[in-house]
């Protein structure tokens, strides 16, 4: 049975960003494809070893179809290797789905408090309006603490998409390295156009991964800006683990113990603020 | 000869699945997974990377089981022919001068 990818917290707008229940889906479909994988793969192993090993004496034999047993042995190892790949493609991106939807769900908990004290209204887009004005200096304040949940809000998305994109690039880094060794050790189960074409494909791999990580590699640079609001979102979090913050503990912790501050803009406490956050900031 | 007609048969029939399989594995992925966007630039590009890399791994790994086909079905066609030029020689070689 395929793996499923991870509910995810309850949203119902998109202000953090990036289509996270499409992430979800393709999660779900690469697990899918990895589950469907496996059986072509046991049908081929059942067939080489009908054919080759020990069936009788009217199977193949010599060391003709101990090469090919040995060949499409490796082809077997490296159907499931593929799905290995392909899985932990899927959790890469199912874990930023989980962590995007979290982050969105708990800034849209901190306008729903808004909402409740009649300061702001929020339309089917989650357009956010004023219906009393900002005379109120209590709606000022709720602005003003908004503003500032929605931009430690994007720095979390922000953290949560650099650790997706590293995951990413190290099974990207493996994949070439299987694409390569198809090239250079397998030529001759490939035909010369499709060599061509892996050829071709390779080049295009490796400008389109120097394109990402560049951009990967530049996002190590944050501005003064983002460095003081890292400081008030390590603020906000130690503040809300400790309890102190009052009734927004409520809105920040999940059911099972865990918390948006430990898987958004933490992963600065509950999964290790140095992995996630800090290291966009080193 | 039966012995040798089993062989010849499974070789066949082991090009045959080999074929189905190859074909069955490579409509698994017909084409590059749909990439749905991640929020910014960084992410969209490394994930549509991955995902054609991703695809390019199974298009190869498919394209290896089909090669396998073939070389069964070679296999097969030579084991034939050499049969065949064994079994040639044999009736017709001119019979002994002595």
């Amino acid at each position: 049975m395929a793996k499923a990818p991870s509910s995810l917290a309850p949203f119902s707008y998109n202000w953090v960003g990036g289509d996270i229940r499409g992430l979800s889906r393709l999660a779900g479909t690469l697990y899918g494809f990895a589950d469907q994988a496996a059986e072509p793969a046991n049908t081929l192993q059942g067939t080489v070893d009908r054919l080759v090993s020990e069936s009788g004496d009217n199977a193949w034999k010599g060391s003709a179809a101990d090469n090919f047993k040995m060949d499409f042995g490796q082809d077997i190892v490296d159907v499931r290797w593929m799905n290995g790949r392909t899985v932990a493609v899927g959790d890469a991106v199912d874990g930023l789905a989980v962590t995007l939807a979290k982050i969105e769900s708990w800034l849209e908990s901190q306008a729903e408090q808004g909402v409740r004290a009649g300061y702001v209204t929020l339309d089917g887009a989650g357009k956010m309006t004023l219906p009393k004005g900002t005379s109120d200096p209590r709606v000022q304040r709720f602005l003003q603490q908004f503003n500032q949940s929605r931009e430690q809000a994007l720095i979390a998305a922000k953290a949560a998409r650099k650790v997706a994109a590293k995951k990413l690039a190290a099974e990207y880094s493996t994949l070439s390295n299987g694409l390569m060794n198809y090239k250079t050790n397998h030529r001759n189960l490939l035909s010369k156009n499709e060599l061509a074409a892996l050829d071709s494909n390779l080049r295009q791999l490796r400008q389109g991964f120097q394109d990402a990580n560049h951009l990967l590699d530049s996002t190590s640079r944050p501005g003064a800006h983002e460095k003081a609001l890292l400081k008030d979102a390590v603020m906000t979090a130690t503040t809300i683990i400790g309890g102190t913050a009052g009734a927004v503990v409520g809105t920040f912790v999940e059911p099972g113990g865990g918390t948006i501050a430990g898987a958004g803009i933490g992963g600065l406490i509950g999964q290790g603020a140095g992995s996630m956050l800090g290291s966009i900031f080193d | 000869m039966s012995g040798y007609d089993v062989v010849f048969d499974d070789l066949l029939k082991a090009s045959a699945e080999f074929s189905r399989q190859g074909e069955a594995y490579a409509n698994l992925m017909p084409h590059k997974p749909a990439c749905p966007a991640g929020g910014d630039d960084t992410i969209d590009k490394m994930l549509n990377v991955t995902l054609q890399a991703l695809y390019e791994m199974h298009t190869v790994l498919a394209q290896a089981v089909s090669a396998h086909a073939e070389k069964l079905d070679y296999t097969h066609r030579n084991y034939r022919k050499t049969e065949g030029n064994l079994f040639d020689y044999l009736t017709k070689v001119p019979p002994p001068t002595y």
